[in-house]
């Protein structure tokens, strides 16, 4: 008898503890219960802005590993697929500061020289027709992504409308870096937004409770767009062509 | 690939950011060239028809893990001359 009219009132606790945290959730801002579009658009950075920090993060990094698949020749769809394949290239290398290491191709770079292994001799990249199609491939990313931030004010976010993000520059921006940090904090801990809920909840919901941040950081992940499309003026598409047809891979080499 | 229409030239990035990081994971960079009088164009965008395309795409892992490499002494000799 005693069990049977526990319970129900263990099952109210349960139920009363959930609808109170979610009133912590909804209260503490938009999230997986408080989806409001105007909550998102506010988080979203700038692409221009949001490439900028890529760029400066990036530069801060001391070593990382890079891959590069090239993949060239004649197309005829819309989508530029290819039917007709000329070039099919994979590299792999590790960027240390500004040298990168090619070990499958014995090849060492900088952004602006490399030396190859070539019949026994370390010589320059571009003395023969594989090192030349590497030399002119297998650029920095950096120095790639510092290419487009030229043009990042053109750039738009490929997972949302272009029309919502551009209202909320500046606050973005400031929102950005903050919802940055928390999720740098998040690493050591569960998530920043954690701290919040302790101060205002201190209890023993811890079941309902993580379920719950979990979600709210899969939210954030979904929220925030990832990638950046960014057209090139007709120049620099130009000088991407010569740089193409100076690699020798279209043949005549 | 000869016939290239140097006048038709598109080029697009596409940079893909790991949001915890703040780091860029991927960039795809695509270079299209027209042909002449093959390749079907919207004013200056190339949207179909035949036409040269080309796919770059790096991807960006292991920050801060990657240890130094060992550099032979005779390859650093060349690279040092090199201008």
């Amino acid at each position: 008898m005693t069990s049977s009219r526990l319970r129900p009132r263990t099952l109210l606790a349960f139920t009363a503890l959930a609808v109170f945290a979610a009133g912590n959730v909804i209260q503490a801002g938009p999230g997986p219960l408080n989806p409001s579009p105007k909550g998102k658009s506010k988080k979203v950075p700038s692409p221009a802005k949001a490439l900028a920090q890529a760029y400066k993060n990036l530069s801060k990094q001391k070593s990382y590993s890079t891959s590069l698949s090239v993949e060239g020749g004649i197309s005829d769809t819309p989508d530029h697929e290819l039917s007709q394949v000329a070039v099919r290239e994979t590299y792999n290398g590790d960027i240390y500061r500004s040298l990168m290491s090619i070990p499958g191709k014995k090849t060492f770079k900088t952004p602006k020289k490399g030396v190859r292994y070539i019949s026994g001799y370390w010589r320059n990249v571009v003395s023969d027709r594989e090192g030349k199609m590497l030399d002119s491939f297998f650029r920095f990313p950096q120095d790639v992504l510092k290419q487009a931030m030229r043009h990042a004010k053109r750039g738009k976010w490929q997972d949302l409308a272009s029309s919502d993000e551009t209202g909320a520059d500046k606050k973005d921006s400031k929102k950005s870096k903050k919802s940055s940090k928390s999720k740098k904090k998040s690493d050591d801990d569960d998530y920043e937004l954690e701290g919040d809920s302790k101060k205002k909840r201190r209890g023993k919901t811890s079941v309902a409770k993580k379920g719950k941040k979990s979600k709210k950081t899969e939210e954030v992940d979904i929220d925030m767009p990832t990638t950046i499309l960014i057209e090139a003026p007709t120049k620099e598409a130009l000088n991407h062509y010569l740089t193409v047809e100076k690699s020798g891979c279209l043949g005549g080499g | 690939m000869s016939g290239a229409d140097k006048t038709l030239t598109n080029a697009f990035y596409e940079i893909e950011i790991d949001p915890e990081t703040q780091l860029p994971v991927r960039i795809k960079v695509t270079a299209l060239t027209g042909r002449k009088g093959q390749t079907r164009a919207k004013g200056k965008k190339i949207i179909g028809g035949q036409h040269a395309a080309f796919h770059f795409e790096w991807k960006l892992s292991d920050f801060g893990e990657v240890e130094k490499p060992e550099m032979p002494r005779e390859a650093s000799k060349v690279l040092a001359k090199l201008k």
